[in-house]
């Protein structure tokens, strides 16, 4: 271990904890913004519920399906025309972000959903009983009492973002995972490896024990 | 002019490969102010027949009609104005656990669109209402069941509905605690002569603060009538279990097994409870009467007395004292011997 010369492996990691920080937050802030609407439009349009639309449920249920059971690898592959539509070239951080994102609001939305299951149904009963309309009783009821189930969804999601954010040095999106295989597989510097593996692990502790705080705080 | 008035009510579940009639062909008066029970058992549909009231369950035909109102195809805001105007209570209190009593009564006033200046002023006068004004603050976890329920029953008439619907409102309570939120549901009623509709499985809910009342069996109601009647005279079999079931009149099998005579269970209600019956009977007939249970209830302030006795005589003597008695009081049943 002690070979290992940190001064000149202290920008590769710089850049990569950036790197794995700047496509993890883009990916996480898109699955909030679009993966709540969407789990949200599940949840009401199933069967009993006050939107009951049989049609849209499957359909967005069948893309979700397809989405999560698409290996990521493959994903990345796949989405390759659509991230030059979107970002002008395949290459970067920002050009991996888009099959991430597009992964993590499927994920996100898939657990959205499910918190959205747990809620008391009487009380959404009651809601309707007082003459609330539909906009009032996600707000003030569904999201409000879903709110730590999709806080625990997020780091769930955010922990399996920093481990799919491995995969994107395919396309050259950088990251820890990536310096990882870089230097660990490809090069055959074990050091290197372990060192970025136990930063990984750190990192995911701080995000899975940060996530429990906030959700157990509410 | 009835309040709810509802007519030739069917609702249909489909199952698998048959339709289940939760209610079937159900038509009910209540009238304006009065406190009407549901009775039944768990099952019996009298929960869908409370939610067609405010279509919660739409029917699959029949009428439901407000206030003179045909309200059976609203939809949207005027379905939603409609709700504001008929309060409803549950067995499980339903409050939003994540917001304060304030907000969770504050809500049913948004969902009304009140002015946002009257909310604040609103809410403390309903939580006066209720008692629980020390509580604005707290969240539905920190109150005790009958605090929760008093919540919910002011969250149900933060709109001044004309109707308030409840459902099993006592049933997650113990006995003390539900005599207080009975009570309170009767002052609402008294002071504000709201209407109420109550569904419950307990007799002793309906006694304490009906009017009159329906019996529900398997979807269908199978009696009508004043609590006061129906309890003196129950008419249909169900109605009787529940009835005899609620007064716990066992004598002990020692008791019946060395018994002579007969057992007769006597039921006189109204001025007739002040008459000396037995006493007069006992003087005009060769008979002997001992008293072995009995109980005298007040409905609705009036009294409704029960008594098990035992007549020895011999017997075209005691055919004659039946007679008698059953032409003083409400009705005789020869219950052993």
């Amino acid at each position: 271990m002690a070979s290992i010369d940190w001064i000149s492996l202290l920008p590769d990691l710089t850049k990569a904890f950036g790197e794995t920080f700047f496509m993890v937050g883009i990916s996480l802030f898109l699955s909030v913004l679009l993966g709540i609407p969407l789990g949200l439009l599940l949840y009401v349009t199933s069967k009993g519920l006050f939107i009951e639309n049989v049609i849209i449920n499957s359909l967005g249920g069948l893309i979700i399906n397809i989405i999560r059971s698409t290996p990521f690898v493959i994903l990345l592959v796949l989405l390759l025309p659509l991230t030059q539509n979107l970002i002008g070239t395949t290459i970067g951080p920002a050009a991996a972000s888009v099959p991430l994102s597009i992964a993590a609001i499927a994920f996100y939305a898939r657990l959205v959903e499910g918190s959205l299951w747990e809620v008391d149904r009487g009380v959404i009963e009651a809601a309707v009983s007082m003459g609330a309309t539909p906009w009032m009783i996600i707000k003030d009821v569904l999201l409000s009492e879903s709110l730590s189930g999709l806080l625990r969804g997020l780091t769930i999601t955010a922990v399996s973002l920093i481990g799919y954010s491995a995969m994107a040095g395919i396309v050259g999106g950088g990251g820890i995972g990536d310096l990882a295989i870089r230097f660990g597989y490809y090069r055959y510097e074990t050091n290197v490896m372990l060192i970025t593996v136990v930063l990984l692990v750190l990192l995911v502790q701080l995000v899975q024990s940060g996530g429990d705080y906030i959700s157990k705080k509410r | 002019m009835p309040m709810i008035d509802l007519q030739d009510i069917q609702v249909l579940f489909l199952e698998k490969t048959r339709s289940f009639a939760a209610v079937n062909n159900v038509s009910l008066h209540i009238e304006k102010g009065e406190i009407f029970g549901i009775i039944g058992t768990s099952g019996a549909g009298k929960s869908t027949l409370l939610r067609t009231i405010n279509l919660l369950q739409p029917p699959t035909s029949g009428k439901v009609i407000i206030d003179k109102q045909d309200v059976t195809h609203y939809q949207g805001d005027q379905l939603r104005k409609l709700r504001t105007h008929a309060g409803m209570i549950f067995q499980h209190f339903n409050l939003i656990h994540t917001k304060s009593v304030h907000d969770n009564i504050a809500f049913a006033l948004k969902a009304a669109k009140a002015d946002k200046k009257e909310i604040a002023p609103r809410v403390n006068e309903l939580l006066d209402l209720v008692g629980l004004s020390d509580k604005k603050n707290a969240l539905p976890g920190q109150l005790s069941g009958g605090q929760k329920q008093r919540v919910g029953i002011a969250r149900a008439l933060a709109n001044k509905p004309k109707i308030l619907l409840c459902d099993e409102p006592t049933s997650a309570l113990d006995l003390e605690t539900t005599n207080s939120i009975l009570d309170l549901l009767k002052d609402i009623n008294k002071k504000t002569g709201i209407t109420m509709v109550l569904i419950t499985h307990e007799m002793a809910v309906v006694k304490k603060i009906c009017h009159r009342m329906a019996v529900m069996s398997k979807g269908s109601v199978v009696e009508t009538g004043t609590v006061l009647d129906i309890f003196a005279n129950p008419q249909y079999e169900f109605t009787k279990q529940l009835v005899e079931h609620s007064y716990d009149f066992d004598l002990p099998p020692r008791l019946l097994h060395n018994i002579t005579g007969k057992i007769l269970k006597i039921v006189y209600r109204g001025d007739k409870a002040e008459a000396p019956v037995l006493s007069d009977a006992a003087q005009n007939y060769k008979v002997k009467l001992n008293i072995l249970h009995g109980k005298i209830e007040y409905i609705n302030d009036q009294p409704l007395g029960v008594l098990l006795v035992n007549a020895i005589a011999e017997p075209e003597e005691l055919t004659k004292v039946i007679h008698y008695i059953n032409s003083q009081v409400e009705r005789v049943e020869v219950t052993h011997g």
